[in-house]
């Protein structure tokens, strides 16, 4: 009997046990669900809660609301880091930049900034900073903000390299970065003027500047700049645009809901969702992605079969190219790659042409350098479908056909991995033997590791003179690769420093000849992009031109209609 | 019995230092550099950057030295940041686990209905049509890769037919029961197609065997209508051994929400281990396995004193 | 001594042949067992004969004829490189029969040295090798493989080794109770008395006893790397996708676009690996039938 209630004792306390694990995790569960619902639960991810409850409570009664969807990544429980690329309706709606450019990305009209003026050396930038502007959480907007997120981009771990060339052009930025000042010196602040000084001119820098979101010093400064990109600021952001976070659900979604703070005028536009999802064309045919661009034709084929899905197709300066691993800046060289007949063996060897016809019917086209063949610039040099040529010049060159090739690539999408197979096919019919290697760990083994004979990569290029500019001894990264050739620096000098279009020409001439010389890109294709617009839900007002995808320019939200 | 308990769970200590020390030391094996996922190929870093940010994370320090403070940091309960995309892990785990729990124990509850049901109907009539209809769904959903049916599931109900979400677990604004349970259907479905088929051949040959037996055929002889025998006399019998193999699928599930979760986006543990051991990010790559075996360990606890509380022929307190 | 050793042998084969014949006409008997069977061998006879059957090289592109259907040429389409389908299920199947077969041979050969030496020596020996199985079976064995696929990288040879790291398990248990068991028989004692090596005890006398269960668990195994190999590759840490198997051309296939365009491209590596593993584990299931003694 004394056992039988041993028995009953263990079996409840085990019950117990199970029931609270249960309960633990069903009640959190729960009290997660009723977040957005319950107005008097602190959301920890709402940084202002009170005034962001009655637009949650709103939507069921038909808000105003455009749908965007972003591919999950991670925890998914951040919004995006405007530094990187500063892409989209989300960043569009957030962050402001102290002038806008447009679909061109090149000519400004102000916006944070009302006025701004360039000495004629063009090395002098005087902005005037607009006054009457709040960030999200009330607080003024000032000249400082802009100070501060222009030094803070400085020391950053990850950013966009347009950002960095541009602004280590700007007197002292080197000391500033290494720490040896404590101060930007080329960057002076005046009341409600900002003097940005460079020490050699920036033809771009204008442009650039139009792409630079403004962070709040305030909100920011105590984080770390090496870790800013990572850093939980991203799930509470504070922002000045006409949109603020409103509930963040990681995993799911984030809302943007209007800023009570926004001096312009309201937009149309109430709500913003933004979804995590695994796949962007499943979202947008279940009717969650109002906006996306793709440059995948199954996607596009796909899309197009969606009557309220309607495209807007851009041309913009997307390079996919083979990288050869040349030499690395310890000196040590990779022996296959060193004869410049095989690098133009590759080129020959694949029939580059029938690849952009088949597989991007009317996306891609052919390159023969980082200038594209439409271009006044282009010097008419092709490297056209030749694999008996290609098998010629290896052999000239003593290529070892027992080396195994390794092409290393990034992309992990399906598309990029049918064209790896593609391109390893045509190595393999002029007798090489070809492995195509996927690195989860991109830029480490493109840049670093260097265990590979050719990386594959893209580029969606600011201007021509970014791609010039990574045959740079200087660059970072590819210094890496090309082991710090300095044939192309004064080149990508000067097309950097020049902003007249005659000059720059000439230079671009100059800079494809030497590209075509050596040979250290093997350029692919350009590939153009689309942006489809849910027209069910959404109605663009008159007048609207769309623009290169990863970069910030006027879209005219402010005039979205949301219908249906 | 107390005495019992105490073992068993004194037991789980060393078991969870010695799996937290085998995850560590494997996962320093790894040669994928969590700094390489930081920085985009695209974008601009320096050396200098990258060597000061390895060094702020303490990827210099010897093997050690990590594990004693990671262990210390653990038991203190600071479960570290996420390497890759600098989260909490604690908040992670806080958001997480219970998606995936919540997925795992609605899959676990339905399968096992279902499953069981169909399971013992088909053993009581053997080689009936519920028995050929069951066994053929119980091959079918053992034999489809998990993934294919999810994303064929997705484009039926949820794009063509429009009945469900797509993705995700909750929708802005929405709230509430109704808004939980649409979001779920499918990938409990998915999840539960495969769950059934093995619980179902696995009661059906337990019931099966038990309806073989002597007592049985004396409860028949003596005259007790048949659904008494079944219920009273094969069912009860043939639960324990059922049951304990249910308990030993939760674990199982976890596991399996890895493919279902990245199916469905739904923002669970599954597709956070996945992410983070396509990134390198070892910190939660530790922690959410040993989260995951901690939970086994817990529940094969449980099923130990389930077992010895239920079989009379174990005997407590040795 | 000897002659009559050798007597005794000779009447236990012809005893084991009458009942391999008693049992091969049972397995005969079970339906579903020798639809399995035949299923699975004609499976493996394509894919190692795939040369024979197929003019066609699996990495041959011809984008001229992509995303063609079932026709003349290419019986069972091409894929969106112009890759011919039915070239890339056989050279695929042979590579992810590979993995699977090897995988879960290993993984038993594994588990049976193990459990040889735990059931057989006991004690602390057993104690070691029971908990480091437990340990290995507290990791839900998808979080198991994908640790080990990131720890070892991606390959083929990498996945054969990730498959037999956690396919031992279950082996392991079954043979250390048999051996628990038998080593206390008297046939055991016997030849421990005649001066017999322990080793040869173990592998040569015990374990041939207890080699149906292993071999019942092994096909399962086979059925369930099939499976794994195919999530592995959806998940992106499979057999890099460079490599025709099963799991790669089933997730080229898994976009929304070829989903509702191309059906050849996924019905019929997804229906290739479903029959398989289908077969696979009818085979087992009579398998079992015919060899566990406790259902004769």
């Amino acid at each position: 009997m004394k056992k039988m209630n041993k028995r009953i004792l263990s079996l409840i306390l085990a019950l117990v046990l199970s029931a609270m694990c249960l309960v633990g995790c069903g009640g959190n569960d729960n009290g997660q669900a009723a977040n957005p619902s319950e107005d008097n639960t602190p959301a920890a991810t709402t940084p202002d809660n009170s005034t962001s409850a009655p637009a949650d409570s709103a939507t069921a009664s038909g808000t105003k609301e455009l749908k965007l969807a972003t591919v999950i990544e991670g925890a998914a429980d951040k919004t995006r880091y405007p530094w990187h690329n500063p892409q989209g309706p989300e960043v569009a709606s957030m962050y402001r930049s102290l002038l806008l450019a447009d679909a061109n990305l090149t000519d400004v009209t102000p916006d944070l900034a009302t006025d701004y003026s360039v000495s004629d050396d063009g090395l002098t930038y005087t902005f005037t900073i607009k006054e009457g502007v709040k960030w999200s959480d009330g607080e003024d907007f000032n000249a400082e903000d802009v100070a501060f997120s222009i030094k803070t981009n400085l020391k950053v771990a990850s950013g966009n390299a347009i950002f960095t060339n541009a602004f280590t052009k700007i007197d002292g930025a080197e000391a500033w970065r290494d720490g040896s000042a404590d101060d930007l010196s080329g960057l002076k602040v005046d009341g409600n003027v900002v003097t940005i000084t460079l020490s050699s001119p920036y033809g771009a820098f204008i442009p650039v500047i139009a792409q630079f979101c403004i962070l709040p010093e305030h909100a920011v400064k105590d984080y770390d700049p090496l870790e800013l990109h990572n850093s939980d600021y991203w799930s509470k952001p504070v922002t000045c645009g006409a949109f603020k976070l409103g509930e963040m659900s990681p995993g799911n979604y984030y809302t943007l809901v209007p800023n009570e703070y926004y001096e312009g005028t309201p937009w149309k536009i109430e709500q913003i969702t933004n979804y995590f999802v695994p796949d962007l064309l499943v979202a947008a045919q279940a009717g969650n992605n109002d906006f996306m661009n793709t440059n995948i034709p199954e996607t596009i084929s796909e899309l197009g079969k969606l009557d309220f899905m309607e495209m807007h197709p851009i041309d913009i300066l997307f390079y996919r190219y083979f990288i050869c691993n040349m030499k690395g800046v310890d000196g040590n060289e990779n022996p296959v790659m060193q004869d410049k007949r095989v690098r133009e063996a590759i080129l020959y060897a694949i029939d580059r042409e029938t690849i952009a016809e088949q597989l991007y019917p009317g996306l891609a086209h052919v390159l023969h350098s980082g200038v594209p063949n439409d271009y006044a610039e282009y010097n008419g040099v092709a490297y056209e479908y030749n694999p008996e040529k290609a098998k010629q010049l290896l052999e000239e060159a003593g290529y070892d056909f027992n080396h195994t090739f390794r092409i290393l690539y990034y992309y992990s999408d399906q598309n990029s991995i049918d064209f790896m197979d593609t391109i390893a096919y045509y190595l393999r019919e002029v007798g090489m033997k070809v492995e195509t290697t996927q690195s989860q760990q991109g830029t480490v083994d493109l840049f670093q590791t260097r265990n590979y004979d050719v990386g594959y990569k893209g580029l969606s290029a600011f201007s021509i003179a970014e791609w010039y500019g990574e045959y740079d001894s200087s660059n970072a990264n590819f210094q890496n690769i090309f082991g710090g050739d300095t044939q192309f620096d004064e080149g990508s000098a000067a097309i950097a420093a020049e902003a007249d279009p005659a000059k720059r020409s000439e230079i671009i001439k100059e800079l494809q000849t030497l590209e075509q010389e050596n040979l250290y890109k093997l350029p692919l294709y350009t590939i153009g992009n689309n942006i489809f617009i849910n027209t069910d839900h959404v109605k663009l007002p008159d007048g609207v031109t769309f623009g290169n995808p990863w970069y910030l320019y006027d879209m005219d939200m402010a005039n979205w209609e949301i219908i249906g | 019995m107390l005495k019992f308990i105490g073992k068993k769970l004194l037991q789980m200590i060393p078991m969870l230092l010695l799996i937290s020390f085998i995850v560590f030391g494997g996962l320093q094996l790894m040669d994928v550099d969590p700094i390489s996922y930081m920085v985009t190929p695209d974008m601009a870093a320096s050396a200098e950057n990258q060597e000061a940010l390895r060094e702020q994370l303490g990827l210099n320090d010897p093997f050690v030295v990590r594990y004693f403070n990671w262990v210390k940091d653990l038991v203190t309960g600071d479960f570290g940041y996420s390497i890759v995309n600098g989260t909490s892990i604690a908040s992670l785990l806080k958001t997480r686990l219970p998606a995936t729990f919540e997925l795992a124990i609605i899959a676990l509850v339905l399968s096992s209905f279902i499953g069981i049901g169909i399971g013992i109907i088909s053993a009581i009539r053997q080689n009936g049509i519920i028995d050929y209809v069951g066994r053929v769904f119980a091959v079918l959903g053992q034999s489809i890769p998990q993934f294919f049916f999810g994303i064929c599931a997705i484009q039926i109900f949820a794009i063509k037919l429009g009945w469900l979400p797509v993705n995700g677990r909750t929708s802005p604004g929405a709230s509430g029961l109704g808004d939980a349970v649409i979001h779920l259907v499918l990938p409990v479905l998915t999840m539960t197609v495969a769950m059934c088929a093995v619980l179902m051949r696995y009661s059906r040959n337990t019931m099966l065997g038990v309806l073989n037996c002597d007592y049985i055929k004396t409860a028949r002889s003596k005259g007790i209508p048949e659904w008494k025998v079944y219920i009273k006399h094969g069912f009860r019998n043939a639960m324990r051994p059922v049951l304990v193999i249910l308990c030993f699928r939760l674990p199982m599930l976890i596991g399996g929400s890895v493919v279902i979760e990245s199916v469905f986006g739904w923002p669970g543990i599954g597709s956070i281990i996945t992410q983070s051991v396509v990134s390198g990010d070892y910190p939660v790559i530790m922690v959410t396995t040993l989260m995951v075996a901690a939970a086994i360990l817990v529940a094969s606890f449980l099923v130990d004193v389930l077992t010895a509380a239920l079989d009379p022929r174990v005997r407590l307190g040795e | 001594m000897s002659s009559q050793a050798s007597t005794i042998q000779q009447a236990s084969k012809k005893q084991a042949s009458s009942l391999l014949r008693k049992n091969i006409r049972k397995f005969v008997n079970n339906r579903l067992a020798m639809i399995g069977l035949v299923f699975v061998a004609v499976i493996i006879f394509t894919a190692v004969f795939a040369p024979l059957l197929t003019s066609y090289d699996p990495n041959e592109i011809s984008l001229g004829e992509k995303s063609m259907g079932p026709c003349a040429e290419h019986i069972l389409g091409t894929d969106n490189l112009g890759r011919d389908v039915f070239a890339r299920v056989l050279y695929g199947g042979c590579i992810s029969m590979l993995v699977s077969v090897l995988g879960a041979l290993m993984g038993s050969l594994v588990g049976m040295v193990l459990g040889s030496l735990a059931g057989y020596f006991g004690g602390k020996v057993d104690m070691v090798l029971v908990r480091l199985s437990e340990i290995f079976q507290t990791f839900p064995e998808m979080i198991l493989i994908m640790i080990l696929v990131a720890i070892l990288g991606q390959g083929v040879g990498n996945l054969v080794l990730v498959f037999s790291i956690t396919g031992w398990m279950t082996t392991f248990r079954m043979v250390r109770n048999e051996f628990l068991v038998l080593r206390e028989e008297t046939y055991v004692q016997v030849c421990e008395a005649f001066g017999m090596s322990k080793a040869a005890i173990m592998f040569k006398q015990i374990l041939p006893n207890v080699l149906s269960p292993v071999i019942v668990s092994t096909t399962v195994n086979v059925a369930g790397f099939i499976l794994s190999e195919a999530s592995l590759s959806f998940l992106g840490v499979g057999v890099p996708s460079s490599v025709p198997t099963w799991g790669n051309i089933l997730n080229a296939a898994k976009s929304v676009e070829v989903v509702s365009n191309y059906w050849w491209l996924w019905a019929v590596p997804g229906g290739v690996i479903s029959i398989f593993v289908l077969a696979i584990n009818f085979f087992g299931d009579g398998l079992r039938d015919v060899l566990d003694p406790k259902q004769q």
